[in-house]
């Protein structure tokens, strides 16, 4: 007997439909998979084979194939299970055809007959959905997720033997309606910026980068709060919206990081990989390419600490997908394309031993030690990189000002944040929306004109400060943020002054 | 043209005596002195070289082979010297002429000849050595280059060792105002070490001089350094220290300088880096502190061009914060804004208005009054 199950497969964050065929004939008894599965499909065999015992039914002795269309795809992945299992009992007569075809079903089995979560549900079934697919079959574990995906009508299975029940019309189940709305977010604390006591300098930094979308390289030794400033950056950027949130979500969705009981990624995400990561974990990779590093950080701030660190390889990496906000991976099977419109946080010591330039704490490096550790972070990175700052440590208690000036928080700073964010979609409120820190050329000719009070200053700077005209468009850019959060139409002298005051140390850098 | 052929043959002879390795240059010197010049010291005949080393106290452990080595006078190794560094564009400064540097000629121990590339008659200006540590920090990295401004600014040549930290800030710092500056090399003069200062060296060979007693393509030896070190100071009338350890090749180079009858300065370091305490110990020891850069130029006898020069204009904030800059000197915007109680965004605003007049400067986030 032959029978047909709906599911999908993915690549990347595509999903496409993948249909489950199971044909039943008298002969040997044996079960083979084709249609390029991987090994986590192959093994699903052996797990079918217990679920379906252990939920009552019986396991025929029979020659059984199993076909995933379209076949000359490669598939990967655990939700197939449900499918198949589904499908054997229907070809093996145990529950009758179902004339319901367009149901698709997702789900891993456990070896009892229970149906375990899988990753990547999200993106299939929005994919689904585009093609036309309208009613799902999803384990329990991730009916929360599911619901996400507006319009779905899903009907959520704890066991093999309760979707059998249901297919089969002994026992139907409820459908449920997903309206898209936003579970409760998980209302997690996040850290403010008023536990960094002092710095006020860089977290008046960390607000321009973060309105702007600028990349951010802080220098200074270890122990100043370099990290907690990172850290600190997702809180004051303004919340995402629904569209963001399933976005962010479908892609750790993919990578399988949602966590349970919080379906939507609804913060901001923070990725701080360590230094030695590989330039495939940090891009996204793999034979069947996953997200990376940078994908996971999408809509939100990729935190590299310790920069010279880091291969320089797996660095020049980032220029790509800095510039063009998406990354796409080709390998052998496929070509995915994941979307990474990040915020480059980054932190490094002056020099290997980290005193280099501290007023008390003796440096013990020389000129080529500290040159050679900061020649390790490549010129075209840091021309990708709009604002720089120097850190200092500063003995507070000694300047006597505790509790003199109350410290910035978070929410003083989110608040310019939100105004320059409204200003930047004002300006492109007829689409193509961008953040200054990706302004082009052309952008900013368009968008970043100079008062002649500003040419002047600009022309002073130029006999002066030894600037390159990769450095005038930074300079450019990180001005108009600066107008955006004072609400300004133009770009005024002190914006100019304040971004040419976070240009590239070119000295310590050459 | 028989002067030039003159000092086209003492060149010649100087060269050869250079190349005799078993006299010292304390003993070289006795010879060209005592002879004058190196032409006369290899015309000598053996019973005047004899009596000679008998006579004085510098040759009691001169090796008998010397003498053989000063009576055999093939100069065929020193014309090929000559030729190939006339092919190479390398000038020879023999003992005795007229290019040689007076000052250097007065020492115990000056070579008979010198290698030079760039503007040889730097040789004989008024000049002061800015030396001290490769590893240098950024105040003193600082204080070197602006010392090294005011003393190239002020039309006196800066005499330094090209290496790395202060000493390259030395000669950058001069080059900066235009000035001259000698840079005495511990290789062979057409041997750029350390490599990072390509720049530098080629700078310095159009817009200065190149100097040293070694032989063309003589690489980096340990050793070099230290002797080296007595052209420096033998080159200036007075040596300006600004870094370093208590051992190291900065103090090497007081301490020929205070033989040399040199005047000696200090810039005060930091009493918790290693790298002061030298410098530190030098003013216990009697050396001049450098106690501000107008006390210095006073002390040198530096006239400032353009005295007088005019003022930028600043408003009463920017001026309340060139102040402070003047008074906390390597400062960063952090200590800055927090002195004066200012937003940091006030504060970054004000530094790079009065950094574009031209009265700051910014050195790896850290302000300098210019």
């Amino acid at each position: 007997m032959y029978a047909k199950i709906l599911t999908a497969s993915l690549y990347g964050l595509e999903a496409e439909i993948s249909r489950v065929e199971l044909d039943s004939e008298s002969g040997l008894p044996g079960f083979s998979v084709v249609g390029l599965a991987n090994q986590s499909i192959k093994e699903a065999k052996e797990r079918i084979h217990s679920a379906v015992m252990n939920c009552g039914y019986s396991f025929p002795p029979c020659r059984i194939t199993v076909n995933l269309m379209p076949a000359g795809r490669r598939k990967k992945g655990s939700h197939y299970d449900l499918a198949i299992a589904l499908g054997l009992l229907m070809c093996t007569g145990q529950i009758p055809l179902t004339p319901d075809e367009d149901i698709a079903c997702f789900g891993e089995l456990s070896l009892d007959g229970g149906v375990k979560g899988v990753e990547g549900l999200l993106p299939m079934m929005t994919g689904l959905m585009k093609l036309g697919i309208g009613r799902f079959m999803v384990p329990a574990e991730n009916l929360a997720e599911a619901t996400l995906v507006k319009g779905a009508e899903i009907v959520s299975v704890m066991s093999l033997s309760e979707a059998a029940d249901h297919l089969s019309g002994f026992r139907r189940l409820p459908f449920v309606t997903a309206d898209g709305s936003a579970a409760p977010g998980g209302g997690r604390e996040l850290p403010d910026f008023s536990d960094i006591r002092g710095q006020e300098a860089v977290k008046r930094a960390a607000q321009l980068a973060a309105a702007g979308r600028h990349g951010l390289l802080m220098i200074g030794p270890p122990g100043i709060g370099k990290s907690m400033v990172g850290k600190r950056i997702p809180g004051i950027m303004p919340p995402m919206s629904y569209e963001e949130m399933l976005d962010v979500t479908r892609i750790y969705s993919v990578a399988g990081e949602l966590r349970a009981g919080r379906p939507l990624v609804t913060e901001r995400p923070y990725r701080a990989p360590h230094h030695s990561l590989s330039a495939a974990s940090l891009t996204g990779g793999g034979s069947r390419p996953g997200p990376g590093e940078i994908s996971l950080a999408h809509c939100g701030v990729l935190f590299l600490d310790e920069l010279p660190e880091f291969s320089a390889h797996t660095l020049d990496n980032l220029r790509q997908p800095l510039e063009d906000g998406e990354v796409s991976i080709i390998r052998v099977s496929e070509k995915c394309v994941f979307p990474c419109d990040f915020m480059l946080v980054a932190a490094m010591n002056p020099c290997r031993c980290g005193w280099y330039g501290d007023p008390v704490k003796s440096c013990s490096c020389s000129d080529s030690d500290r040159k050679r550790y900061v020649s390790r972070v490549s010129g075209p990175l840091l021309d990708r990189i709009d604002i720089h700052v120097v850190m200092e440590r500063i003995d507070y208690e000694q300047l006597d000002i505790g509790g003199a000036a109350s410290p910035l928080d978070s929410a003083a700073l989110r608040a310019g944040v939100e105004k320059a964010e409204a200003a930047q979609k004002e300006r492109f409120r007829d689409g193509g929306f961008k953040h200054n820190g990706r302004l082009s050329p052309a952008e900013i000719k368009r968008y970043c004109a100079l008062d002649s009070e500003c040419g002047e200053i600009m022309k002073e700077a130029y006999a002066r400060l030894n600037l390159s005209a990769r450095s005038y468009h930074r300079i450019l850019r990180v001005a108009r943020t600066a107008a955006d959060i004072e609400g300004s139409g133009d770009i005024r002298a002190r914006h100019l002054l304040e971004a040419l005051s976070y240009r590239m140390p070119e000295k310590y850098f050459s | 043209m028989p002067e030039k052929k003159d000092a086209e043959r003492e060149a010649l002879c100087a060269l050869w005596l250079s190349n005799i390795k078993n006299l010292n240059a304390l003993q070289k010197k006795v010879l060209l002195e005592e002879l004058g010049g190196a032409c006369a010291v290899r015309a000598a005949d053996a019973s005047r070289l004899r009596s000679l080393f008998e006579s004085r106290p510098e040759f009691k452990r001169a090796p008998a082979s010397a003498l053989d080595a000063l009576a055999d006078g093939d100069l065929a190794t020193a014309e090929k010297m000559m030729k190939e560094c006339r092919r190479r564009g390398i000038s020879i400064v023999a003992w005795g002429t007229e290019e040689y540097p007076k000052r250097l000629a007065e020492i115990s121990d000056p070579p008979a000849a010198l290698y030079a590339i760039g503007d040889v008659s730097l040789l004989n200006t008024p000049s002061v050595a800015v030396v001290g540590t490769r590893r240098s920090s950024p105040y003193g990295r600082w204080a070197a280059r602006e010392i090294g401004r005011r003393i190239g600014g002020a039309g006196v040549t800066v005499v330094s060792g090209m290496a790395e930290g202060i000493d390259s800030m030395g000669h950058r710092g001069c080059l900066d105002k235009k000035g001259s500056t000698i840079a005495v090399l511990g290789t062979g003069v057409d041997v750029c070490f350390p490599r990072s200062n390509r720049e530098l060296y080629g700078q310095i060979a159009r817009e200065g001089l190149l100097i040293s007693e070694f032989i063309p393509g003589e690489q980096a030896w340990a050793w070099n350094f230290p002797q080296r070190n007595r052209l420096i100071s033998g080159l200036s009338s007075a040596v300006i220290v600004v870094e370093g350890a208590l051992k190291s090749g900065s103090m090497i180079t007081a301490n020929l300088a205070a033989e040399q009858g040199r005047d000696v300065y200090a810039v005060p370091g930091n009493i918790n880096q290693p790298n002061s305490v030298g410098v530190n110990r030098l003013i216990a020891d009697g050396a001049c502190p450098v106690y501000s850069l107008e006390g210095l130029e006073e002390s040198l006898g530096l006239v400032r061009p353009g005295e007088g020069r005019s003022v930028p204009s600043l408003s009463p904030q920017e001026k309340r914060v060139f102040a402070l800059v003047k008074q906390e000197p390597g400062a960063g915007c952090e200590l800055l804004a927090v002195k004066l109680d200012e937003s940091p965004l006030d504060l970054r605003t004000l530094l790079m208005a009065i950094e574009l007049k031209g009265l700051v400067r910014c050195e790896d986030g850290r302000y300098y009054v210019c």
